[in-house]
C-alpha cells in the first residue's frame, strides 16, 4: 500500500514531492495551496490522527515552514500489515513576511490548540480559526519568541537582568 | 501564612536560573522577589542535600539567623516593586503597608 499511496498522491497532486526516508516515515513537500485538499485526502486514506502541527523558521528562506504529523490507527483493519500503519510528515512552506495560513480545524478539530501555539510562539495567522487568543505565555512580546531573530540573551538582559537585588540595594543605603 | 515563616530556594533554577540562564519565560533570581533564607544546589539536587539542608535550616531557626520573613517585612516596598516589574500588576494586595520602609 505504501507505494501505491506514493502513486495515488503523486497522480493526484500537482507539484507536490514523496519521499520515504525510513520504512515507516513518508515525507511530503507541497505547496501551500495544496496542504488542506492533501490533508482531506490522507483522512479518507485511513490516517486520521494528526498528531502534531510544529513550525520552522527558515529566516534566510524568509519563510516558515509549517509541518503536520499525521499517524494511523488502522487496528480495526486487519488487511493492513505493521509496515503500512506510516507517519506521515506533511510540509509546506508559507511566507514570512506575510505569515498567514489558512486553518485545518474543518478537517481536523484537534488541530485548534496547536494553531493557537503556533500563533502565539512564531506569529502566524491561521484564516478560520475561532479563538488565536494567547495560549500559555505569560507576557507580551515585541517578537513572537520563537522566531529566530528573537534575541533571547537581550531579551533576558533588558527583562530580568534589570531587576535589581533587594538586599544589596538595602544594604548600601 | 502566619510567621515565621522560612523559604528555601529548591535546586538550580530558583539560583541563577539554572538551565533556563537566558530563557525568555522564566523568572531567573528568586532572592530578588522573596527573601531566601538557604538553597539547595543542584539539578536535581540529591536526597543527601535535602537532608543536610532541613537540619542545617534548623541550626538557622534555633540562632535566629534565619530571618527571611523579616527582611521580607522591612524591604517590602523594594520586594514588591521587583514582583510588580517581573509579574506585571499583581492581583493581590500588599501583604505589609507599603510605606513601612525604614
Amino acid at each position: 500500500m505504501n507505494h501505491s499511496l506514493k502513486e495515488q498522491l503523486t497522480s493526484a497532486f500537482d507539484e507536490i514531492r514523496v519521499e520515504m526516508p525510513g520504512e515507516t516515515r513518508i515525507v511530503i513537500t507541497a505547496k501551500k495551496d495544496a496542504v488542506l485538499s492533501i490533508l482531506s485526502f490522507l483522512k479518507n486514506h485511513g490516517y486520521s490522527h494528526l498528531g502534531l502541527i510544529s513550525c520552522v523558521d527558515w529566516i534566510e528562506e524568509k519563510a516558515f515552514e509549517v509541518v503536520y504529523i499525521l499517524s494511523a490507527y488502522m487496528q480495526e483493519d486487519e488487511k493492513y500489515t505493521d509496515k503500512e500503519k506510516m507517519n506521515i510528515i506533511l510540509k509546506t512552506k508559507i511566507s514570512r513576511e506575510k505569515s498567514q495560513f489558512l486553518s485545518v480545524i474543518p478537517i481536523f478539530e484537534n488541530a485548534e490548540p496547536y494553531e493557537r501555539e503556533i500563533h502565539e510562539l512564531f506569529g502566524v495567522r491561521f484564516e478560520g480559526h475561532p479563538r488565536l487568543t494567547p495560549l500559555f505565555l505569560e507576557r507580551e512580546y515585541e517578537i513572537p519568541p520563537f522566531r529566530k531573530d528573537f534575541d533571547t540573551r537581550k531579551y533576558v538582559k533588558d527583562v530580568f537582568d534589570s531587576i535589581p537585588l533587594v538586599e544589596k540595594e538595602a544594604a548600601s543605603k | 501564612m502566619p510567621e515565621p515563616k522560612f523559604t528555601v530556594g529548591f535546586g538550580s533554577c530558583p539560583i541563577n536560573g539554572g538551565m533556563y540562564w537566558d530563557s525568555y519565560n522564566t523568572i531567573k533570581h528568586l532572592d530578588k522577589y522573596i527573601p531566601i533564607d538557604g538553597w539547595i544546589a543542584g539539578c536535581m539536587p540529591r536526597p543527601e542535600a535535602i537532608f543536610v539542608a532541613v537540619t542545617h535550616l534548623w541550626t538557622l531557626i534555633d540562632k535566629d539567623m534565619a530571618d527571611g520573613y523579616k527582611r521580607y517585612r522591612k524591604n517590602y516596598k523594594a520586594y514588591r516593586a521587583n514582583q510588580e516589574q517581573a509579574l506585571g500588576t499583581l492581583k493581590w494586595p500588599p501583604l505589609f503597608p507599603i510605606e513601612g520602609e525604614r
